[in-house]
């Protein structure tokens, strides 16, 4: 896995700044924030996808939308949250779009394979969720958001959001441990 | 406001937190841009091509009735002839301008 930085000149700016130039239509500028934020991108819609193909087709098109509608962001150092919510609102569309979830759903073994690795059973687990509770799990555990801020971001109420987690958490608690029930005995 | 999590899933959460980047992933999204770019400044040149026949066929047309709209115009005023006369030269035109300018804007109002 490589990681070199687009533009070395950039490489040791602000993101303020580079944010700044990327709004002025610098594309070397905007190769770089992609560079720095794609980590987080890609990570938070692995953890929503499952499919990690699926995750980096929907992270490419965030970071095309933020390219397009970027002249829209006032604030540069808000870039990090803005950019999350694009990736939501990508995620969103998604599922609503082709009804992914119900296919995948569908498609799930009951048990994942005895040599299946952590980061799977946590995503098979996930994928078992509803939509909106999955988005509320990750936001909650994968980035660190507090109640309040899943709310505003997902345009839930506090409540359901609340309710989610909890629900949720118990869920993933309860198919986490009978993924690993099979292996236990072996 | 307070967030409890669970602390056993909390930790399998950040277990997976690894970084993912790649430079092929930014130069891909990077193509993307600039194909995106392309396309949209081959939009806009068969738009301004397509803008500019129209306005050929249509402005002479326009002018006539413009024309027209200004001698109405000028007859209700009830102006001295050699006023008229001046009026009659640029008024159409001022006209013609005007609805340029107003289609220029819808048409950028659109594209955007």
């Amino acid at each position: 896995m490589t990681s070199s930085s687009p533009a070395l000149g950039l490489a040791f700016a602000e993101e303020t700044s580079i944010v700044a130039l990327a709004q002025a239509g610098d594309e070397r500028a905007f190769a770089e924030l992609v560079h720095r934020r794609q980590s987080f991108v890609r990570n938070l819609l692995r953890r929503l996808s499952r499919d990690a193909s699926l995750a980096d087709d929907l992270a490419q098109e965030t970071f095309l939308h933020a390219w397009r509608q970027l002249s829209r962001l006032r604030a540069h150092g808000a870039f990090g949250g803005w950019l999350r919510q694009i990736a939501i609102t990508i995620w969103l569309q998604q599922i609503r779009r082709q009804e992914a979830f119900t296919v995948i759903r569908a498609e799930l073994p009951t048990t994942c394979p005895s040599n299946a690795g952590m980061s799977v059973d946590l995503d098979t687990a996930l994928a078992q969720l509803a939509p909106e509770a999955r988005l509320c799990i990750v936001l909650s555990y994968h980035e660190g958001l507090s109640h309040g801020e899943i709310a505003a971001a997902t345009g839930l109420a506090l409540g359901t959001v609340k309710s989610h987690i909890v629900r949720g958490a118990a869920r993933l608690k309860e198919l986490l441990k009978a993924y690993d029930r099979p292996s236990d005995g072996s | 406001m307070m967030t409890e999590r669970d602390p056993e899933l909390q930790q399998l959460f950040s277990d997976l937190r690894r970084p993912v980047a790649d430079a092929g992933f930014t130069a891909q999204v990077v193509e993307r841009m600039q194909h995106e770019q392309d396309v949209r400044a081959r939009r806009r040149y068969v738009g301004i091509a397509i803008a500019m026949i129209a306005a050929a066929f249509v402005a002479p047309l326009l002018f006539n009735g413009l024309s027209l709209l200004s001698t109405q115009l000028i007859s209700q005023l009830g102006l001295e002839p050699g006023d008229s006369e001046s009026l009659s030269q640029w008024l159409p035109a001022l006209l013609l301008g005007v609805a340029a300018f107003g289609f220029a804007n819808v048409r950028r109002l659109i594209l955007r």
